[in-house]
């Protein structure tokens, strides 16, 4: 998954499944999980860029597969159709294919009669997709909620269902050169103790002229809310920057009038 | 002259305009993704700005944060080079908007011929010789219709096309509703736009393309044909040679003349080409690239000008300062692109570590190159690595130095098409010069490592 975010934003990642292989009994059980990818790239580029995975992948035995060879297709793109000798789309065994179809129903309510069609169950004596156990179920929740997560510009999410313990998730800014685990690790299961303050770093979205708010924020200065801080004056268009939460502002990076371009440092803020 | 021209580009192209920029004394502002960082454009430009994450679409495609990074910059002019914006009429459009000049001809004609279908009709009026085709075709089945009256076989073409995208050659009717749905879904995933429109498809044609520089008081003149026929199956070119081997010196002086007019029928400006496709003694005008391209080097190197400086110059309001009688040419260029490409797996890119990288070097070679040893190619653009341009007095002695470089070259931690290159320049038809653009496809079925 981490290698598939290097060629889009996953917008959502099924629960993993684990697959008893088909004929040949002595093989290993597969793993079969889908993605829901936003990507810049066209089909045949996909493609490539999946390849390129599977083979940096495949070519050392990972640790946590085993010596396993990945396999990545390409089920569907938007509603793209191809039918070339090595690239079809969508994929034409899809709808025959219980791995696929399973995980791929998860995170595409399009697919749930499809894979209810072919008889899906997890009680089936000849099903072969089995869900994972109960704890395995609520990794597969986190998982997909740190995805959701990563697509928003959010400090901070909080879910609750009844019933359910609390899942809360939060992060440090990307591209903070703090110590400290990534983002996906700072998921925090039900119970756990709260994490310590964190340092966000907030940044320039675009390219602009930045002009500091008056009065100018001073390091020190505790802000609650979403405070604007500052706005980046683009074609004449003003952005604004806020703080995005309360927390206490420890720097300042940039002087008032200063020229900012795409992703640099704004402002440092210490959350409590 | 400008002050300080923006490179809205990458790669070799944005080192190559940057090079211009520095002798003409004229300040750099580069523009980067995050995933380009590292990249030697950012590092030899006089201001380097990240516009955007690695995707294109936010970082080299991003026209608000580019236009933005002009205006705050001060910057006087944007050089899209080749790819990207280069042809992007509304992109010129907007530059000339915020008050920047757009190093390329005016809008109106980089949209006249960025639609294929319609440069065809233009040039047609304008006395230039097309193959014959049709207009824009609706369905499959009208396709088939023309095929009948045209004669296979055919092609089918992406209107909004370029780089091989939406094409397909059909050999008979029965392939051709496969074929016009493959062609129009292409066509629309590439360019957003799934028109087609047909031609005939001449039997073993070269690709011969001639380069005009024109300036805002009317001058235009001709540097030469290069002769670009050794491209993949996808129709992308590999090496590039000029001037074209073994063409009659009436075709040549043809085509010259032919790509002069057309240039003036459109009241072109800057640099541009017309690609024409020749096949004995008949050329048919093909399309019309409106900016500079990555196969210029060997007509610089034969006509001793620097395009992209002239391209600057022109766009600054400078006339040219000479007409066709003063331009002469002398000797062979010809230029070889290595990808980061694997031709068995039918060249698909391959991204990785450039773990050692050695350029060649020594008399009549140029290279124009990015990448450097420890260099991490991200996935996210073209697959090109270095072009090799070798210069000498004859065709036979360029050959020669040519694959003398290509022998020093070491580029390590991808596969590359420097074997490649050297199988086709060991090709008899290659070193006689009397190849067409089958040369490469016949090679891969031969011997698919090539």
């Amino acid at each position: 998954m981490a290698q598939l975010a290097t060629v889009g934003g996953l917008a959502a990642v099924s629960r993993l499944y684990r697959t008893k292989p088909w004929g040949y009994g002595d093989q290993p059980e597969f793993i079969n999980a889908a993605a829901l990818l936003d990507t810049a790239l066209g089909p045949r580029e996909l493609l490539n860029a999946l390849q390129q995975i599977e083979t940096r992948l495949g070519r050392r035995p990972t640790h946590r597969w085993g010596p396993r060879v990945i396999d990545l297709d390409i089920l569907y793109y938007a509603d793209v159709r191809i039918n070339e000798p090595d690239l079809i789309i969508p994929h034409p065994r899809l709808l025959e294919r219980r791995f696929a179809l399973v995980p791929l129903a998860d995170i595409d309510p399009r697919y749930r009669d499809a894979a209810a069609r072919l008889g899906y169950s997890a009680q089936s004596g000849e099903c072969t997709a089995l869900m994972f156990d109960e704890s395995d179920q609520l990794i597969g929740r986190v998982r997909r909620l740190v995805a959701a997560f990563e697509e928003t510009d959010l400090v901070r999410l909080r879910v609750s269902e009844e019933g359910d313990d609390a899942i809360e998730l939060r992060r440090a800014p990307r591209g903070t050169n703090l110590a400290g685990p990534p983002d996906a690790e700072r998921a925090i299961a039900p119970g756990q103790a709260r994490e310590p303050a964190a340092l966000e770093v907030i940044k320039a979205n675009l390219v602009g002229i930045v002009h500091l708010n008056k009065p100018v924020p001073v390091p020190g200065a505790r802000l609650e809310d979403d405070r604007e801080l500052a706005y980046v004056e683009a074609l004449g268009i003003r952005n604004p920057v806020n703080s995005r939460g309360s927390g206490r502002l420890v720097a300042v990076l940039v002087s008032d009038g200063e020229a900012v371009e795409y992703g640099q440092p704004l402002f440092e803020i210490e959350r409590v | 002259m400008f002050r300080k021209v923006l490179i809205a580009n990458r790669g070799e192209i944005a080192l190559r305009i940057n090079r211009a920029c520095q002798e003409l004394g004229v300040l750099t502002v580069a523009i980067h993704s995050e995933a380009d960082r590292n990249s030697l454009h950012v590092r030899q430009a006089n201001e380097a700005f990240c516009v955007g994450p690695g995707p294109v679409g936010h970082s080299y495609l991003n026209i608000p944060n580019i236009i933005s990074t002009a205006l705050i910059t001060g910057a006087d002019a944007i050089h899209p080079g080749y790819g990207f914006l280069a042809e992007n009429a509304r992109f010129a459009e907007i530059c000339s908007d915020h008050g920047l000049v757009f190093i390329g001809p005016r809008p109106e004609v980089i949209a006249t011929m960025g639609d294929k279908a319609t440069a065809k009709r233009v040039m047609k009026e304008a006395g230039v010789p097309t193959t014959p085709g049709t207009g824009i075709l609706e369905t499959a089945r009208e396709a088939a219709d023309a095929a009948e009256k045209i004669g296979y076989p055919v092609i089918l073409k992406a209107t909004a096309g370029g780089g091989g995208k939406g094409m397909r050659e059909v050999g008979s009717a029965d392939q051709m509703e496969r074929a016009f749905a493959a062609a129009q879904t292409e066509a629309d995933i590439s360019f957003k736009d799934g028109r087609l429109y047909m031609e005939k498809l001449i039997a073993h044609p070269r690709h011969i393309e001639v380069q005009v520089l024109a300036d805002a008081f009317g001058e235009v003149v001709h540097l030469g044909e290069r002769d670009c026929s050794v491209q993949k199956p996808s129709h992308q070119k590999m090496i590039e040679e000029a001037p074209a081997p073994n063409l009659a010196e009436r075709t040549r002086k043809a085509l010259h003349e032919t790509a002069v007019r057309a240039a003036r029928a459109v009241g072109y400006t800057n640099a541009g080409t017309l690609e024409f496709l020749v096949s004995d003694k008949h050329a048919y005008f093909m399309e019309m690239n409106t900016r500079i391209q990555v196969e210029h080097p060997v007509t610089e190197m034969v006509y001793g000008i620097d395009l992209v400086k002239e391209q600057i110059r022109v766009a600054a309001g400078e006339a040219l300062g000479y007409a066709q009688a003063d331009l002469r040419a002398g000797g062979h260029a010809i230029e070889c692109r290595l990808n980061a490409e694997d031709a068995r797996r039918n060249f698909s890119p391959a991204a990785g570590t450039l773990t050692d990288v050695v350029f060649p070097g020594g008399p009549g070679i140029r290279v124009d190159t990015h990448v450097y040893s420890g260099l991490e190619i991200p996935p996210f653009y073209d697959s090109m690595l270095a072009k090799i341009i070798a210069f000498a007095d004859t065709r036979e002695a360029a050959i020669a130095r040519m694959e003398r470089a290509l022998r020093e070259t070491v580029i390590e931690g991808v596969t590359t098409t420097i074997g490649p290159c050297l199988a086709i320049l060991a090709t008899r038809a290659f070193r006689a010069g009397t190849y067409d653009i089958d040369l490469l496809p016949a090679l891969l079925q031969e011997s698919p490592a090539a």
